[in-house]
């Protein structure tokens, strides 16, 4: 394949991949492929490239039933930078971002499931029981965890948005020193 | 046979899972999860939701309207005669002024914002609602749903939109996301 002709394609890709066409934002390997033909992920690499230059990161999320099939992954452009600690979410309140935070920490360590159970009772440290039960309906609902016979798994919001690493060490290393910090 | 096999599949699915699991922590950062419990427990609520910020990446993305779409916005557009049409106001009828207690407990408001967000629910599963109907008129009840109509809005539970070809407001389902800013009109 020619230089040029590579190049068209990744930049087809590029603005398909930045319009949201449907509920959730990016697109599934089977669109892109469609798109650029069957060695769409050697094209991806272009794509990737043009998205650094733009502070933008693919992010892969593979489908939950074949992990292993790319064509059936989600692929989503994300900032490369955090959201940070001032701006915060505007319709997120900072308890429900503090109990995604406990939530997801616990699901990353315990192997991506969790009873609900186990999991309100360590929210109980930190909330009441009624706000607790109304922050799970609403990160539920906003596709951050989902809810499966009594269990709470990753939802697909996490997978695109919580970089698992940054938040665990940045919950290791910033929030008990807070803490512990004198005001 | 049959239940033998159905245990041989039990088995199996929990061997799966396990080196799901297995795959999934060699992959990434090991953490101690008792040295994460014991932070999580003496970080306040403030530096949880910090250490969450520094790690969200927002999703980039366009959203675009449809010409389909666009061409129902501008039917609705077009029909709406009363535009830049002021409706003159009605004289304020007298009213007699008085100063009433009203204290809502948590306790009562936690069960009472339960009922009346599965009423709610239910009623604008059918379709909008006039949020003037939901409030009614007695003075003390009027002033207790209001606020639970605001919070439930600010929960994302339903969701408040004004509609300009009647200047009223109305209850709709929740779109997913909580409405930001929720004004209590009494």
């Amino acid at each position: 394949m020619e230089e040029e002709e590579l190049k068209g394609k990744a930049k087809k890709l590029f603005s398909y991949l930045l319009v949201q066409r449907h509920s959730q934002p990016g697109c599934k390997g089977w669109e892109l492929k469609r798109l650029a033909g069957k060695n769409y992920q050697e094209i991806l690499k272009i794509v990737s490239i043009m998205a650094d230059e733009a502070n933008l990161k693919l992010v892969v999320v593979p489908d939950e039933e074949q992990k292993d099939d790319m064509d059936k992954a989600r692929y989503v452009f994300v900032s490369k930078d955090a959201i940070g600690e001032k701006e915060g979410i505007g319709w997120m309140r900072i308890e429900e971002a503090a109990s995604l935070a406990i939530i997801l920490s616990q699901l990353y360590v315990k192997g991506t499931m969790e009873s609900k159970k186990a999991i309100e009772s360590l929210l109980l440290e930190k909330l009441p029981g009624w706000r607790i039960k109304q922050i799970i309906a609403k990160l539920t609902r906003l596709g951050y965890i989902e809810e499966d016979a009594g269990y709470i798994k990753i939802g697909w919001r996490s997978k695109v948005e919580v970089d698992r690493d940054e938040l665990l060490t940045s919950i290791l290393s910033k929030a008990g020193k807070e803490a512990s910090q004198p005001s | 046979m049959i239940l033998d096999a159905a245990a041989v599949n039990a088995v199996s699915k929990i061997v799966s899972h396990q080196n799901d699991w297995l795959s999934y922590q060699f992959s990434r950062v090991q953490v101690d999860p008792y040295m994460l419990l014991d932070k999580i427990r003496s970080s306040d609520i403030e530096s949880l939701s910090r250490a969450f910020m520094s790690s969200v990446h927002l999703p980039a993305s366009v959203r675009q309207i449809d010409s389909r779409r666009l061409k129902r916005a501008a039917d609705y557009w077009i029909e709406l005669t009363a535009w830049g049409k002021k409706e003159s106001l009605e004289a304020i009828p007298e009213l007699q002024i008085g100063l009433e207690e009203f204290e809502l407990l948590t306790d009562d408001i936690e069960k009472e914002l339960q009922s009346f967000a599965s009423w709610l629910k239910e009623k604008v599963s059918n379709g909008p609602i006039l949020y003037e109907d939901v409030l009614g008129n007695d003075g003390k009840e009027r002033v207790k749903r209001a606020f639970l109509v605001s919070y439930l809005c600010s929960s994302g539970v339903i969701s408040i939109r004004y509609d300009p070809s009647t200047s009223k407001y109305v209850i709709v389902q929740s779109s997913g996301i909580p409405d930001n800013s929720v004004a209590v009109v009494l």
